[in-house]
Protein backbone atom coordinates (compact mmCIF):
# COMPACT_ATOMS: atom_id res chain seq x y z
CA UNK A 1 0.00 0.00 0.00
CA UNK A 2 0.82 3.06 -0.57
CA UNK A 3 2.04 5.69 2.20
CA UNK A 4 -0.37 8.41 1.41
CA UNK A 5 -3.21 5.75 0.86
CA UNK A 6 -2.34 4.29 4.31
CA UNK A 7 -2.19 7.72 5.69
CA UNK A 8 -5.73 8.31 4.34
CA UNK A 9 -7.13 5.09 5.67
CA UNK A 10 -5.62 5.52 9.06
CA UNK A 11 -6.70 8.63 9.70
CA UNK A 12 -9.94 7.81 8.61
CA UNK A 13 -10.27 4.86 11.06
CA UNK A 14 -9.64 7.11 14.28
CA UNK A 15 -12.82 8.66 13.67
CA UNK A 16 -14.46 6.23 11.80
CA UNK A 17 -15.82 3.65 14.80
CA UNK A 18 -17.96 1.37 12.13
CA UNK A 19 -14.80 0.88 10.05
CA UNK A 20 -12.99 0.37 14.01
CA UNK A 21 -14.95 -2.06 14.61
CA UNK A 22 -14.65 -4.23 11.24
CA UNK A 23 -11.17 -3.62 11.33
CA UNK A 24 -11.03 -5.45 14.51
CA UNK A 25 -13.58 -7.80 14.21
CA UNK A 26 -11.81 -8.95 10.56
CA UNK A 27 -8.70 -8.97 13.13
CA UNK A 28 -10.28 -11.42 15.16
CA UNK A 29 -11.45 -13.90 12.11
CA UNK A 30 -7.62 -14.16 12.21
CA UNK A 31 -7.49 -15.25 15.76
CA UNK A 32 -10.37 -17.63 15.19
CA UNK A 33 -8.64 -19.43 12.01
CA UNK A 34 -5.12 -19.69 14.03
CA UNK A 35 -6.97 -21.15 17.18
CA UNK A 36 -8.62 -24.34 14.91
CA UNK A 37 -6.02 -27.24 15.74
CA UNK A 38 -5.82 -30.81 14.42
CA UNK A 39 -4.16 -33.73 15.61
CA UNK A 40 -0.75 -34.70 14.07
CA UNK A 41 -0.77 -36.96 11.04
CA UNK A 42 -1.70 -40.66 12.25
CA UNK A 43 1.38 -42.58 12.10
CA UNK A 44 -0.90 -45.37 9.89
CA UNK A 45 -0.91 -42.40 7.50
CA UNK A 46 2.66 -41.61 7.59
CA UNK A 47 3.71 -45.54 7.18
CA UNK A 48 1.26 -45.40 3.90
CA UNK A 49 3.49 -42.81 2.51
CA UNK A 50 6.76 -44.21 3.22
CA UNK A 51 5.72 -47.05 1.48
CA UNK A 52 4.30 -45.20 -1.33
CA UNK A 53 7.73 -43.69 -1.62
CA UNK A 54 9.15 -47.38 -1.57
CA UNK A 55 7.08 -48.76 -3.83
CA UNK A 56 7.21 -45.23 -6.59
CA UNK A 57 11.29 -46.00 -5.89
CA UNK A 58 11.09 -49.76 -6.65
CA UNK A 59 8.59 -49.19 -9.74
CA UNK A 60 11.35 -46.84 -11.12
CA UNK A 61 14.61 -48.74 -10.99
CA UNK A 62 11.90 -51.43 -12.63
CA UNK A 63 10.97 -49.09 -15.32
CA UNK A 64 14.32 -47.90 -16.05
CA UNK A 65 16.34 -51.47 -16.91
CA UNK A 66 19.08 -49.71 -19.61
CA UNK A 67 19.94 -47.12 -17.10
CA UNK A 68 23.07 -48.65 -14.61
CA UNK A 69 21.16 -48.16 -11.96
CA UNK A 70 18.52 -50.79 -13.21
CA UNK A 71 20.77 -52.99 -14.35
CA UNK A 72 21.14 -56.36 -12.44
CA UNK A 73 24.21 -57.09 -14.32
CA UNK A 74 26.45 -54.76 -13.67
CA UNK A 75 28.54 -54.18 -10.29
CA UNK A 76 27.19 -52.38 -7.73
CA UNK A 77 28.85 -48.57 -7.80
CA UNK A 78 30.59 -47.15 -5.03
CA UNK A 79 28.16 -45.41 -2.49
CA UNK A 80 30.35 -42.07 -2.94
CA UNK A 81 29.53 -42.25 -6.21
CA UNK A 82 25.41 -43.10 -6.27
CA UNK A 83 24.37 -40.15 -4.59
CA UNK A 84 25.07 -37.55 -7.25
CA UNK A 85 21.83 -36.58 -8.45
CA UNK A 86 20.03 -35.09 -5.57
CA UNK A 87 20.93 -34.59 -2.19
CA UNK A 88 18.94 -33.36 0.66
CA UNK A 89 20.41 -30.02 1.90
CA UNK A 90 21.51 -29.23 5.48
CA UNK A 91 20.92 -32.62 7.07
CA UNK A 92 23.14 -33.95 9.80
CA UNK A 93 24.55 -37.19 8.22
CA UNK A 94 22.61 -39.15 11.45
CA UNK A 95 19.43 -40.70 9.59
CA UNK A 96 16.88 -40.93 11.70
CA UNK A 97 16.17 -44.13 13.83
CA UNK A 98 12.34 -44.01 15.01
CA UNK A 99 11.55 -47.17 16.69
CA UNK A 100 9.34 -49.93 14.54
CA UNK A 101 5.64 -49.68 15.14
CA UNK A 102 5.41 -53.31 15.37
CA UNK A 103 8.96 -55.13 15.51
CA UNK A 104 9.20 -57.41 18.86
CA UNK A 105 11.74 -59.62 18.48
CA UNK A 106 15.51 -58.52 17.16
CA UNK A 107 18.65 -60.48 16.10
CA UNK A 108 21.23 -59.00 14.32
CA UNK A 109 24.58 -60.44 12.77
CA UNK A 110 26.75 -59.77 10.17
CA UNK A 111 26.66 -60.71 6.13
CA UNK A 112 25.77 -60.22 2.83
CA UNK A 113 23.67 -61.71 0.28
CA UNK A 114 24.33 -60.98 -4.02
CA UNK A 115 22.19 -62.43 -6.82
CA UNK A 116 23.88 -62.42 -9.42
CA UNK A 117 23.51 -64.08 -13.00
CA UNK A 118 26.46 -65.48 -15.44
CA UNK A 119 24.35 -66.45 -18.39
CA UNK A 120 25.21 -68.08 -21.45
CA UNK A 121 25.90 -71.96 -20.48
CA UNK A 122 23.37 -74.10 -20.73
CA UNK A 123 22.43 -76.35 -17.35
CA UNK A 124 20.57 -78.94 -19.11
CA UNK A 125 16.71 -79.75 -18.76
CA UNK A 126 16.67 -76.71 -16.58
CA UNK A 127 17.55 -74.05 -18.68
CA UNK A 128 14.59 -74.22 -21.04
CA UNK A 129 12.00 -73.98 -18.34
CA UNK A 130 13.81 -71.59 -15.57
CA UNK A 131 10.57 -69.76 -14.39
CA UNK A 132 11.87 -65.80 -15.46
CA UNK A 133 15.47 -66.03 -13.83
CA UNK A 134 15.92 -62.43 -13.93
CA UNK A 135 13.50 -61.61 -15.99
CA UNK A 136 11.93 -57.62 -15.21
CA UNK A 137 8.46 -57.59 -14.51
CA UNK A 138 5.94 -54.86 -15.11
CA UNK A 139 6.90 -53.28 -11.99
CA UNK A 140 8.86 -52.93 -9.06
CA UNK A 141 11.05 -56.31 -9.26
CA UNK A 142 13.29 -58.35 -10.71
CA UNK A 143 12.87 -62.15 -10.95
CA UNK A 144 15.43 -64.23 -9.65
CA UNK A 145 15.53 -67.70 -9.64
CA UNK A 146 13.01 -69.95 -8.77
CA UNK A 147 14.03 -71.84 -4.91
CA UNK A 148 13.30 -75.54 -4.84
CA UNK A 149 12.34 -75.59 -0.86
CA UNK A 150 11.15 -78.14 1.55
CA UNK A 151 12.24 -81.42 2.58
CA UNK A 152 11.99 -84.59 0.45
CA UNK A 153 8.23 -85.62 -0.37
CA UNK A 154 7.33 -81.45 0.33
CA UNK A 155 8.77 -79.61 -1.69
CA UNK A 156 7.51 -76.21 -3.08
CA UNK A 157 8.86 -73.63 -5.37
CA UNK A 158 9.64 -70.11 -4.34
CA UNK A 159 10.07 -67.39 -6.89
CA UNK A 160 12.57 -64.77 -5.68
CA UNK A 161 12.37 -61.27 -6.56
CA UNK A 162 15.41 -58.76 -6.61
CA UNK A 163 14.89 -55.62 -5.96
CA UNK A 164 16.54 -51.47 -4.69
CA UNK A 165 14.65 -51.90 -1.80
CA UNK A 166 16.47 -50.89 1.69
CA UNK A 167 14.81 -52.17 4.26
CA UNK A 168 14.99 -50.14 7.89
CA UNK A 169 13.89 -51.18 11.22
CA UNK A 170 11.55 -47.77 11.33
CA UNK A 171 10.23 -48.56 8.13
CA UNK A 172 9.98 -52.49 8.16
CA UNK A 173 6.25 -52.73 7.91
CA UNK A 174 5.36 -50.45 5.27
CA UNK A 175 8.44 -51.67 3.50
CA UNK A 176 6.99 -54.94 3.38
CA UNK A 177 3.37 -54.30 2.99
CA UNK A 178 4.28 -52.39 -0.14
CA UNK A 179 6.45 -55.49 -1.12
CA UNK A 180 4.17 -57.99 -0.80
CA UNK A 181 1.66 -55.33 -2.32
CA UNK A 182 3.91 -55.33 -5.57
CA UNK A 183 4.78 -58.45 -5.65
CA UNK A 184 1.17 -59.81 -5.67
CA UNK A 185 0.45 -57.05 -8.21
CA UNK A 186 3.34 -58.91 -10.34
CA UNK A 187 2.17 -62.53 -9.42
CA UNK A 188 5.32 -62.94 -8.38
CA UNK A 189 4.80 -64.71 -4.85
CA UNK A 190 5.71 -68.40 -4.89
CA UNK A 191 4.84 -70.96 -6.43
CA UNK A 192 4.46 -74.58 -5.72
CA UNK A 193 4.85 -78.08 -7.13
CA UNK A 194 5.42 -81.54 -5.46
CA UNK A 195 8.04 -82.93 -5.45
CA UNK A 196 9.50 -85.07 -8.49
CA UNK A 197 6.22 -83.72 -10.38
CA UNK A 198 6.58 -81.81 -13.55
CA UNK A 199 4.70 -78.17 -12.31
CA UNK A 200 3.45 -74.98 -14.12
CA UNK A 201 5.35 -72.24 -12.39
CA UNK A 202 3.59 -69.30 -13.39
CA UNK A 203 6.02 -66.33 -14.05
CA UNK A 204 5.51 -63.03 -13.41
CA UNK A 205 4.79 -62.05 -16.90
CA UNK A 206 1.62 -64.43 -16.81
CA UNK A 207 3.69 -67.23 -18.72
CA UNK A 208 2.99 -70.62 -17.55
CA UNK A 209 6.77 -72.68 -17.65
CA UNK A 210 7.31 -76.38 -16.69
CA UNK A 211 9.67 -76.93 -13.98
CA UNK A 212 11.79 -79.23 -13.97
CA UNK A 213 11.88 -82.11 -10.75
CA UNK A 214 14.85 -80.02 -9.72
CA UNK A 215 16.27 -81.14 -6.34
CA UNK A 216 14.45 -84.34 -6.15
CA UNK A 217 16.26 -86.33 -3.16
CA UNK A 218 17.85 -83.43 -1.70
CA UNK A 219 16.48 -81.02 0.78
CA UNK A 220 16.41 -78.08 -1.48
CA UNK A 221 17.41 -77.73 -5.10
CA UNK A 222 17.39 -74.29 -7.54
CA UNK A 223 15.46 -74.00 -10.93
CA UNK A 224 17.57 -72.36 -13.02
CA UNK A 225 18.57 -72.07 -16.62
CA UNK A 226 21.90 -70.34 -15.80
CA UNK A 227 24.44 -69.88 -13.63
CA UNK A 228 23.24 -67.96 -10.90
CA UNK A 229 24.81 -67.77 -8.17
CA UNK A 230 25.00 -65.71 -4.77
CA UNK A 231 27.79 -62.92 -4.81
CA UNK A 232 29.46 -62.11 -1.74
CA UNK A 233 32.93 -60.28 -1.66
CA UNK A 234 35.28 -63.23 -1.42
CA UNK A 235 32.77 -65.77 -1.54
CA UNK A 236 30.44 -67.43 -4.15
CA UNK A 237 27.82 -69.53 -3.10
CA UNK A 238 25.45 -71.28 -5.47
CA UNK A 239 21.46 -70.07 -4.99
CA UNK A 240 20.89 -73.66 -3.50
CA UNK A 241 22.39 -72.16 -0.35
CA UNK A 242 19.30 -69.82 -0.56
CA UNK A 243 16.80 -72.49 -0.44
CA UNK A 244 18.94 -74.13 2.31
CA UNK A 245 18.95 -70.87 4.45
CA UNK A 246 15.26 -70.22 3.69
CA UNK A 247 14.51 -73.71 4.93
CA UNK A 248 16.46 -73.16 8.18
CA UNK A 249 15.37 -69.59 8.84
CA UNK A 250 11.31 -70.39 7.98
CA UNK A 251 11.48 -73.65 9.85
CA UNK A 252 9.98 -75.77 6.77
CA UNK A 253 7.01 -72.89 6.12
CA UNK A 254 6.78 -71.48 2.70
CA UNK A 255 7.76 -67.88 2.54
CA UNK A 256 4.88 -65.74 1.27
CA UNK A 257 7.80 -63.48 -0.22
CA UNK A 258 11.75 -63.74 -0.77
CA UNK A 259 13.37 -60.56 -1.81
CA UNK A 260 16.85 -60.12 -2.45
CA UNK A 261 17.48 -56.69 -1.05
CA UNK A 262 19.02 -54.73 1.76
CA UNK A 263 18.82 -54.17 4.99
CA UNK A 264 20.33 -50.82 6.37
CA UNK A 265 22.11 -50.61 3.25
CA UNK A 266 24.23 -53.91 3.07
CA UNK A 267 22.63 -56.57 0.99
CA UNK A 268 20.44 -58.94 2.47
CA UNK A 269 17.43 -61.36 1.70
CA UNK A 270 14.05 -60.86 2.75
CA UNK A 271 12.32 -63.99 3.95
CA UNK A 272 8.47 -63.38 4.80
CA UNK A 273 6.06 -65.63 6.33
CA UNK A 274 2.66 -64.84 5.96
CA UNK A 275 0.48 -64.95 9.16
CA UNK A 276 -1.80 -68.08 9.10
CA UNK A 277 -4.07 -68.38 12.19
CA UNK A 278 -3.14 -66.47 15.49
CA UNK A 279 0.64 -66.80 14.30
CA UNK A 280 1.50 -63.28 13.03
CA UNK A 281 3.92 -62.56 9.99
CA UNK A 282 7.22 -63.12 10.43
CA UNK A 283 9.95 -60.61 8.28
CA UNK A 284 13.52 -62.54 8.82
CA UNK A 285 16.45 -60.15 6.55
CA UNK A 286 19.37 -62.26 6.63
CA UNK A 287 23.02 -62.11 5.15
CA UNK A 288 25.29 -63.52 3.17
CA UNK A 289 26.66 -66.77 5.20
CA UNK A 290 23.16 -67.74 5.64
CA UNK A 291 22.32 -71.52 4.43
CA UNK A 292 21.17 -74.91 5.14
CA UNK A 293 23.43 -75.18 8.69
CA UNK A 294 24.24 -70.88 9.20
CA UNK A 295 21.16 -69.05 9.99
CA UNK A 296 23.25 -65.41 10.16
CA UNK A 297 19.43 -63.65 10.49
CA UNK A 298 20.44 -59.59 10.73
CA UNK A 299 17.27 -58.46 11.73
CA UNK A 300 13.30 -60.75 12.77
CA UNK A 301 10.44 -58.71 13.17
CA UNK A 302 6.90 -60.04 13.89
CA UNK A 303 4.88 -57.91 11.82
CA UNK A 304 1.56 -57.72 13.67
CA UNK A 305 -0.08 -55.32 11.42
CA UNK A 306 0.57 -57.21 8.16
CA UNK B 1 15.29 -42.58 -10.72
CA UNK B 2 15.19 -39.41 -9.81
CA UNK B 3 15.67 -38.83 -6.28
CA UNK B 4 17.58 -40.84 -3.62
CA UNK B 5 14.41 -43.01 -1.70
CA UNK B 6 16.27 -42.88 1.39
CA UNK B 7 17.43 -39.33 1.67
CA UNK B 8 13.71 -38.83 0.36
CA UNK B 9 12.20 -40.61 3.10
CA UNK B 10 14.05 -38.80 5.51
CA UNK B 11 13.35 -35.61 3.78
CA UNK B 12 9.44 -36.26 4.16
CA UNK B 13 10.01 -37.38 8.18
CA UNK B 14 11.49 -34.06 8.71
CA UNK B 15 8.84 -32.28 6.75
CA UNK B 16 5.62 -34.07 7.71
CA UNK B 17 4.48 -32.53 10.51
CA UNK B 18 4.40 -29.13 8.62
CA UNK B 19 3.10 -30.46 5.12
CA UNK B 20 0.57 -32.66 6.99
CA UNK B 21 -0.85 -29.33 8.55
CA UNK B 22 -0.81 -27.60 5.93
CA UNK B 23 -3.16 -30.59 3.93
CA UNK B 24 -5.30 -31.29 6.64
CA UNK B 25 -6.12 -27.41 7.22
CA UNK B 26 -6.84 -26.89 3.02
CA UNK B 27 -9.06 -30.08 2.84
CA UNK B 28 -10.13 -30.86 6.24
CA UNK B 29 -10.90 -34.19 6.05
CA UNK B 30 -8.00 -36.45 7.32
CA UNK B 31 -8.16 -39.16 4.47
CA UNK B 32 -8.52 -36.88 1.69
CA UNK B 33 -5.31 -34.74 3.21
CA UNK B 34 -3.55 -38.05 3.32
CA UNK B 35 -3.78 -39.23 0.29
CA UNK B 36 -3.10 -35.13 -1.13
CA UNK B 37 0.17 -35.93 0.61
CA UNK B 38 0.47 -39.21 -0.60
CA UNK B 39 0.27 -37.54 -4.33
CA UNK B 40 2.32 -34.78 -3.15
CA UNK B 41 5.13 -36.64 -2.35
CA UNK B 42 5.19 -39.40 -5.00
CA UNK B 43 5.15 -35.97 -7.43
CA UNK B 44 7.92 -34.22 -4.98
CA UNK B 45 9.99 -37.82 -5.53
CA UNK B 46 9.41 -37.77 -9.06
CA UNK B 47 10.78 -34.44 -10.06
CA UNK B 48 13.26 -34.14 -7.04
CA UNK B 49 16.11 -34.77 -10.14
CA UNK B 50 14.42 -31.49 -11.48
CA UNK B 51 14.75 -29.44 -8.12
CA UNK B 52 17.36 -26.83 -8.39
CA UNK B 53 17.49 -25.15 -5.67
CA UNK B 54 15.95 -21.84 -6.64
CA UNK B 55 13.59 -21.87 -3.34
CA UNK B 56 14.55 -23.86 -0.52
CA UNK B 57 13.49 -27.77 0.05
CA UNK B 58 10.48 -26.43 2.45
CA UNK B 59 9.05 -24.32 0.00
CA UNK B 60 9.03 -26.88 -3.01
CA UNK B 61 7.92 -29.54 -0.86
CA UNK B 62 5.08 -27.04 0.46
CA UNK B 63 4.32 -25.84 -2.70
CA UNK B 64 3.80 -29.11 -4.42
CA UNK B 65 1.35 -30.05 -0.96
CA UNK B 66 -0.70 -26.99 -2.06
CA UNK B 67 -1.09 -27.47 -5.48
CA UNK B 68 -2.25 -31.18 -4.71
CA UNK B 69 -4.43 -29.86 -1.85
CA UNK B 70 -6.38 -27.44 -4.50
CA UNK B 71 -6.41 -30.19 -7.08
CA UNK B 72 -8.30 -31.74 -4.99
CA UNK B 73 -10.71 -28.90 -3.32
CA UNK B 74 -11.31 -28.25 -6.82
CA UNK B 75 -12.50 -31.76 -8.33
CA UNK B 76 -14.22 -31.77 -4.96
CA UNK B 77 -15.72 -28.76 -6.12
CA UNK B 78 -16.87 -30.01 -9.30
CA UNK B 79 -18.75 -33.00 -7.60
CA UNK B 80 -21.46 -32.07 -5.74
CA UNK B 81 -21.98 -35.76 -3.83
CA UNK B 82 -20.23 -35.00 -0.35
CA UNK B 83 -20.72 -32.01 0.97
CA UNK B 84 -18.72 -30.34 3.36
CA UNK B 85 -19.96 -30.47 6.03
CA UNK B 86 -20.87 -34.40 5.37
CA UNK B 87 -17.07 -34.53 5.33
CA UNK B 88 -16.83 -32.52 8.24
CA UNK B 89 -19.18 -34.78 10.55
CA UNK B 90 -16.68 -37.52 9.20
CA UNK B 91 -13.55 -35.90 10.50
CA UNK B 92 -15.59 -35.40 13.91
CA UNK B 93 -15.82 -39.08 13.62
CA UNK B 94 -12.47 -39.90 13.08
CA UNK B 95 -11.14 -37.65 15.74
CA UNK B 96 -9.37 -36.19 13.21
CA UNK B 97 -10.05 -32.44 14.90
CA UNK B 98 -8.09 -31.70 18.18
CA UNK B 99 -9.92 -30.53 20.64
CA UNK B 100 -7.95 -29.45 23.12
CA UNK B 101 -10.54 -27.21 25.22
CA UNK B 102 -13.79 -28.53 24.08
CA UNK B 103 -13.53 -26.25 21.07
CA UNK B 104 -14.37 -28.77 18.03
CA UNK B 105 -17.31 -27.00 17.45
CA UNK B 106 -15.54 -24.02 16.62
CA UNK B 107 -13.17 -25.60 14.54
CA UNK B 108 -16.09 -27.28 12.98
CA UNK B 109 -18.01 -23.90 11.83
CA UNK B 110 -14.44 -22.31 10.81
CA UNK B 111 -14.08 -25.12 8.67
CA UNK B 112 -17.50 -25.29 7.06
CA UNK B 113 -16.78 -21.36 6.72
CA UNK B 114 -13.72 -21.93 5.02
CA UNK B 115 -14.70 -24.38 2.27
CA UNK B 116 -17.31 -22.07 0.85
CA UNK B 117 -14.36 -19.75 -0.05
CA UNK B 118 -12.61 -20.01 -3.32
CA UNK B 119 -9.62 -22.71 -3.22
CA UNK B 120 -7.09 -19.95 -3.76
CA UNK B 121 -8.49 -17.57 -0.60
CA UNK B 122 -8.63 -20.83 1.44
CA UNK B 123 -5.23 -21.32 0.47
CA UNK B 124 -3.82 -17.93 1.17
CA UNK B 125 -5.87 -17.65 4.60
CA UNK B 126 -4.57 -21.73 5.74
CA UNK B 127 -0.54 -20.53 5.12
CA UNK B 128 -1.11 -16.91 6.59
CA UNK B 129 -3.63 -17.14 9.04
CA UNK B 130 -4.65 -20.70 10.19
CA UNK B 131 -0.33 -21.25 9.97
CA UNK B 132 1.01 -17.98 10.20
CA UNK B 133 3.49 -18.40 7.55
CA UNK B 134 5.07 -14.69 6.54
CA UNK B 135 3.29 -13.29 3.82
CA UNK B 136 6.37 -13.49 1.88
CA UNK B 137 6.70 -17.01 2.57
CA UNK B 138 3.02 -17.86 1.59
CA UNK B 139 3.83 -15.77 -1.63
CA UNK B 140 6.77 -18.13 -2.43
CA UNK B 141 4.95 -21.17 -1.60
CA UNK B 142 1.69 -20.24 -3.80
CA UNK B 143 3.56 -18.80 -6.66
CA UNK B 144 1.99 -15.10 -6.47
CA UNK B 145 2.72 -11.70 -5.49
CA UNK B 146 3.00 -10.62 -1.74
CA UNK B 147 0.07 -8.18 -3.26
CA UNK B 148 -1.52 -11.22 -4.37
CA UNK B 149 -1.49 -13.34 -1.05
CA UNK B 150 -2.44 -10.10 0.76
CA UNK B 151 -5.64 -9.30 -0.95
CA UNK B 152 -6.86 -13.11 -1.16
CA UNK B 153 -6.45 -13.18 2.78
CA UNK B 154 -8.38 -10.26 3.17
CA UNK B 155 -10.75 -11.14 0.91
CA UNK B 156 -11.32 -14.49 1.95
CA UNK B 157 -11.84 -12.67 5.64
CA UNK B 158 -14.44 -10.74 4.51
CA UNK B 159 -15.96 -13.05 3.51
CA UNK B 160 -15.39 -15.15 6.84
CA UNK B 161 -16.95 -12.50 8.94
CA UNK B 162 -20.35 -13.15 8.45
CA UNK B 163 -19.98 -16.45 8.88
CA UNK B 164 -18.05 -16.56 12.09
CA UNK B 165 -19.81 -13.66 14.20
CA UNK B 166 -21.19 -16.22 16.01
CA UNK B 167 -17.73 -17.34 17.39
CA UNK B 168 -16.55 -13.97 17.67
CA UNK B 169 -15.30 -13.29 20.99
CA UNK B 170 -16.89 -10.45 22.91
CA UNK B 171 -13.99 -8.21 22.62
CA UNK B 172 -14.34 -4.54 23.76
CA UNK B 173 -16.17 -2.46 21.09
CA UNK B 174 -14.17 0.49 19.54
CA UNK B 175 -13.70 3.80 21.77
CA UNK B 176 -17.43 5.15 21.89
CA UNK B 177 -18.56 2.16 19.58
CA UNK B 178 -21.33 -0.18 20.59
CA UNK B 179 -23.79 -1.70 18.02
CA UNK B 180 -26.53 -0.49 19.84
CA UNK B 181 -25.06 3.12 19.76
CA UNK B 182 -24.09 2.28 16.24
CA UNK B 183 -26.08 0.06 14.37
CA UNK B 184 -24.10 0.61 11.63
CA UNK B 185 -21.98 -1.96 13.30
CA UNK B 186 -24.60 -4.90 12.88
CA UNK B 187 -25.78 -3.83 9.80
CA UNK B 188 -21.91 -4.24 8.41
CA UNK B 189 -22.02 -7.82 9.79
CA UNK B 190 -25.72 -8.61 8.46
CA UNK B 191 -24.94 -6.85 4.83
CA UNK B 192 -21.69 -8.22 4.31
CA UNK B 193 -22.16 -11.50 3.30
CA UNK B 194 -24.63 -10.55 0.36
CA UNK B 195 -21.82 -7.62 -0.55
CA UNK B 196 -19.68 -10.56 -0.37
CA UNK B 197 -21.88 -12.64 -2.88
CA UNK B 198 -22.08 -9.50 -5.18
CA UNK B 199 -19.26 -7.77 -5.63
CA UNK B 200 -16.56 -9.23 -2.45
CA UNK B 201 -14.50 -5.67 -2.66
CA UNK B 202 -16.22 -3.04 -0.47
CA UNK B 203 -14.87 -5.01 2.92
CA UNK B 204 -11.15 -3.33 3.48
CA UNK B 205 -9.52 -5.27 0.97
CA UNK B 206 -7.05 -2.30 0.11
CA UNK B 207 -6.37 -2.00 3.51
CA UNK B 208 -4.23 -5.06 3.07
CA UNK B 209 -2.23 -3.58 0.45
CA UNK B 210 -3.53 -6.25 -2.08
CA UNK B 211 -5.38 -4.62 -4.51
CA UNK B 212 -3.90 -6.30 -7.61
CA UNK B 213 -6.24 -8.82 -8.08
CA UNK B 214 -10.36 -8.25 -8.90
Amino acid sequence: MRPRKAARIGSHLEYCAVCQQTSADLQSVSSTLASVSFRPMPESFSARIDAAIATESAQRVSAAPETEAGRRDLPERAPAARRTRWRMPQLPPLALRVAATTAVAIVVVGGAFELASHGGSSAGPASASAPAAHKPVASGFVMGPAVNVGHTGHTQYVQTVTASTNFVPAHLTSQVQSAVTLARHDHALHVSAPTGQPSAAKTAAGNNTTAPSAGSGSSAGVQLGNRSTLNVPGHEATAAQLAGCIDRVAGGQVPELVEIARFEGQKATLILIAAAGSRPASAWLVGASCSASVSDILYHAVLTHL
Amino acid sequence: MAGDPDAFGELFSRHKDRLWAVAIRTLGDPEEAADALQDAMISAFRRAGSFRGDSAVTTWLHRIVVNAALDRMRRRAARPTASGDEQLLDSLASGSLSDPAGSTDISMDVMAALRRLPPDQQAALVLVDMLGYPVADAAEVLGVSEGTVKSRAARGRARLLPRLTHLRPRSPAAPGVSARANPGVARVHADAEDRNRSADRNVLPAQEGGDDEP
